[in-house]
């Protein structure tokens, strides 16, 4: 989305006649790749769909409070971030009670054909992927599967260049050595 | 980066999940449909009492702080009031128990020994 246009939005978002349908360009315009970087991170349709769509209505919620000190895209894709780290520790916390393996029950969405139409390669690519830690597994998905520029992960997450730089380095680093030990 | 060349040579960046046919299309009016109009939500209402608490606590506290600076200032000088009678009180009792001659040679020894 173009500058000018961004600045426009965020001036429609401020009188109560126009911020509806200008926060609807802006579903328009990212619903899709928030989607997807909520689908990698939790892997069901489903369960992308509801954190997609709570992640809208908080950024909505929120509208009065955004004053365009970020990008729109950033301040979006943090909200959805937080979404999916606070929906996968509460997985965990339910396996803690349950005695469920989270990545095994992640890992059943790659096994549905309804999920799911890679070939084996991919779905080896999605189980090395899956064993890194969150915080990784979310830049190595901007990073690789969206290109976004470290700089704009920065924004996103918080973290220096470097870190992700280094953090991006050692994940494809673990997924190498992840085909390595299961050839 | 060589690296992630390895990884695109393996298994490239394809995406291989699937969605409901049509989900993309209809994606934003659903989520238009679950948001709340926020000019049909009603303002909170603010009772009177909730606008002027402020400044009802805030003259009560002058009140009060008024309230306690007169009562020191006046317990204060009542003990100056008491301190200026004891003082009167003694001098009056000296004088009294000095006879006059007493007093007549103290003055003049005073005198003489300037």
């Amino acid at each position: 989305m173009e500058e000018n246009q961004e600045k426009e939005l965020i001036r429609q978002f401020e009188d109560p006649r126009t911020c509806r349908k200008a926060f609807e360009v802006v579903v328009n315009s990212f619903s899709e790749q928030l989607y997807w970087q909520i689908r990698r991170m939790v892997l069901s349709h489903e369960d992308a769909n509801d954190l997609l769509q709570n992640t809208f209505i908080k950024a909505w919620t929120n509208l009065g409070s955004f004053r365009g000190e970020a990008r729109i895209s950033t301040w979006l894709y943090r909200i959805a971030v937080n979404e999916c780290i606070t929906f996968l520790n509460k997985q965990k916390q339910m396996a803690g009670i349950t005695l469920d393996d989270v990545d095994g029950s992640l890992l059943r969405s790659l096994e549905a054909p309804e999920e799911f139409s890679g070939d084996d390669l991919q779905k080896k690519l999605q189980q090395a992927i899956l064993q890194l830690p969150d915080k990784q597994r979310l830049v190595f998905n901007m990073k690789y599967y969206q290109e976004m520029k470290y700089e704009e992960i920065s924004d996103v997450l918080g973290t220096s260049v470097g870190a992700l730089k280094a953090s991006y380095h050692y994940a494809v680093k673990k997924i190498e050595d992840f085909f390595a030990s299961n050839d | 980066m060589e690296k992630e060349n390895d990884i695109l040579k393996i298994a490239g960046k394809q995406n291989s999940f699937k969605v409901p046919e049509g989900y993309f299309e209809n994606l934003t009016s659903t989520v238009m449909e679950r948001l709340e109009d926020p000019v049909e939500q009603e303002a909170p209402v603010v009772s009177m009492w909730m606008r002027i608490r402020p400044y009802v606590y805030l003259a009560a506290m002058f009140i009060g702080i008024t309230c306690m600076i007169r009562v020191y200032t006046g317990l204060t000088s009542g003990v100056d009031k008491t301190n200026s009678i004891v003082e009167q009180a003694t001098d009056e009792y000296l004088l009294s128990s000095v006879d006059t001659y007493t007093l007549y040679e103290y003055l003049e020894s005073e005198e003489s020994s300037k």
